[in-house]
């Protein structure tokens, strides 16, 4: 069986330089412990890592597989385009709208989110849209 | 001794192999996607990406907070909102390439045997803060150029540290993963390009829409900086033409508590320190001075920037009037009562500059109370944090 361990000189090398600047890094953050509160901060850190993998990757693998169990094949690829855009945009366009803003300062998030959102994902699924239509009819011309 | 542990852990692995359910299972995840190749390209993507976010970041916090041995020069004038621009711009490209690749490299999460030997077991506790330091990093960026703080931590502190810790355990990953990385990407045709399922995406496919994703979110929010795509930026956070007198503002007089201070008549602008001739000079008094004229942005360390036409009096003239010695450095400091910003440092080559003002006026007007008003510091190259508003004195070191 093919191993996954890494090895070589080069390896061992760049781990020690690796742990010296992590190591320097968590020393300023216990360091200006009044200002990065490394308690909050550390559940920050690891809820990061948690949240992606026990949360938004299993939720991904669960759309992958009722689109590959229910999509039609012709449609497939055109949908998962659709779907990676979309969720690029969502996933930058969320802070922006599930956060307070700031209304105190009104050229702090001055347009309307929401609506600007819903631009983007209209833009992405006309234009994969447009895209499997000329393929349809491609496909067509050929076989006329 | 090392063989031994390494003897001991795969006898501990043949015994727990009935374990190996779920996610565990052997060909658990189907897809081509999950190949070496994708992980290899969305890698060097990100370590470049990464390395631009850090190298600018870093730069950043020594513009603020300057080492010694570090003086940030003020020319040329524009440079700073390029390099903030950048790292803004990148770390929210970074965003898919991140997601991407952490869906690309997930069946490794619970690859078989856990830990091999000494060094698999150290690359892969490495890969914890790489993970969740990636992850944090992005997120609070977002987070932070929305305005929107869930958390306890002072941002730009817990950022910064984050990113040391993330690079750390980026400078492991690079250590384990540089030799299959080159040796993929070297390869013309490393396997044959085939979807798993009939009508699904292919490996490049799968990478072009990926980068079609970056590509996207830049331009919904990139125009909070590069002002010609500012209609087509619907997502960002800024409007470089939306504020008062057509530009936006960061922290508000209100918020600032300086709404009385900064407007009553008998306001002064004092200099002071190291000089033969202190002055307290009234707007009036500015107003009579020799004015200059100047283009500078203003460029925010959240990434948006905008230039607007300044007008005021150089600070090297109030400087030569009050006698303050050659090669000065100034600290500008605020009506503002409190907070980290109420003052700002200009090192000798920022208050030299000829273009670096007392400004009171902005595009053809007086400046506006949210924009500073009676009178505020512009300069060339500097964090929009740094050209201090409602300025009350100005103190030579």
């Amino acid at each position: 069986m093919k191993s996954n361990a890494p090895q070589g000189k080069a390896f061992w090398i760049m781990l020690a330089l690796g742990w010296a600047v992590m190591l320097f890094g968590v020393r300023g953050l216990v360091l200006q412990a009044p200002r990065t509160h490394p308690g909050n901060f550390s559940l920050w850190f690891i809820g990061s890592a948690l949240v992606h993998d026990a949360l938004i990757a299993p939720l991904v693998f669960l759309v992958a597989v009722v689109v590959v169990r229910v999509v039609p094949q012709r449609f497939r690829r055109y949908l998962q385009t659709a779907l990676i855009l979309s969720a690029a945009a969502v996933v930058v366009a969320f802070p922006m709208i599930a956060g307070p803003g700031k209304p105190s300062n009104p050229s702090a998030l001055p347009r309307d989110y929401p609506a600007g959102l819903l631009t983007v994902l209209a833009v992405v699924w006309a234009g994969t849209g447009l895209m499997f239509a000329i393929r349809l009819l491609a496909v067509r011309f050929r076989h006329d | 001794m090392v063989r031994r542990v390494d003897q001991a852990l795969n006898k501990l692995w043949d015994r727990l192999a009935p374990l190996r359910v779920g996610p565990l299972k052997q060909g658990a995840f189907t897809s081509r996607l999950h190949s070496e190749h994708t992980a290899a390209w969305l890698g060097m993507a990100l370590g470049i990406s990464f390395t631009i976010c850090f190298a600018t970041g870093v730069l950043s916090h020594m513009i603020q907070q300057p080492p010694g041995w570090f003086t940030w020069p003020a020319r040329p004038a524009g440079l700073y909102r390029i390099s903030q621009g950048f790292h803004v711009a990148t770390g929210i490209a970074a965003i898919p390439l991140l997601l991407a690749k952490l869906w690309t490299v997930f069946p490794r999460l619970f690859s078989w045997p856990p830990v091999e030997n000494v060094a698999h077991a150290l690359e892969r506790l490495s890969l914890l803060p790489l993970v969740g330091g990636s992850v944090f990093l992005l997120m609070s960026g977002l987070n932070n150029i929305a305005l929107w703080y869930p958390w306890e931590f002072f941002f730009p502190a817990a950022h910064y540290w984050a990113a040391w810790i993330t690079i750390g355990a980026l400078m492991v990953h690079i250590g384990a993963k540089a030799s299959i990385t080159a040796s993929v990407l070297r390869k013309r045709e490393p396997e044959p390009d085939v979807p798993t399922e009939p009508g699904g995406m292919t490996r490049r496919g799968f990478l072009t829409t990926v980068a079609g994703a970056a590509g996207l979110v830049t331009v919904a929010t990139v125009g909070q900086t590069i002002r010609p795509l500012r209609s087509l930026s619907v997502l960002a956070p800024r409007d470089p033409a939306v504020g008062p007198q057509g530009f936006p503002v960061n922290k508000t007089a209100r918020s600032a508590r300086v709404t009385e201070t900064a407007t009553d008549a008998s306001w002064r602008l004092a200099v002071q320190g190291r000089v033969d001739r202190p002055l307290s000079l009234s707007l009036a008094d500015l107003q009579a001075m020799d004015q200059r004229e100047v283009t500078l942005p203003i460029a925010c360390v959240e990434g948006w920037s905008a230039t607007a036409r300044w007008k005021g009096v150089p600070l090297n003239d109030l400087l030569r009037l009050a006698g303050a010695p050659g090669e000065a450095e100034v600290t500008a400091e605020s009506l503002q009562p409190r907070g980290l910003f109420r003052k700002s440092e200009l090192n000798r080559l920022h208050a030299a500059d000829q273009d670096t003002l007392v400004a009171l006026e902005v595009n053809g007007e007086p400046l506006h109370l949210e924009h500073g008003f009676p009178a505020r510091i512009i300069g060339p190259n500097r964090p929009g944090v740094m050209q201090t508003k409602w300025l009350d004195k100005l103190v030579v070191k």
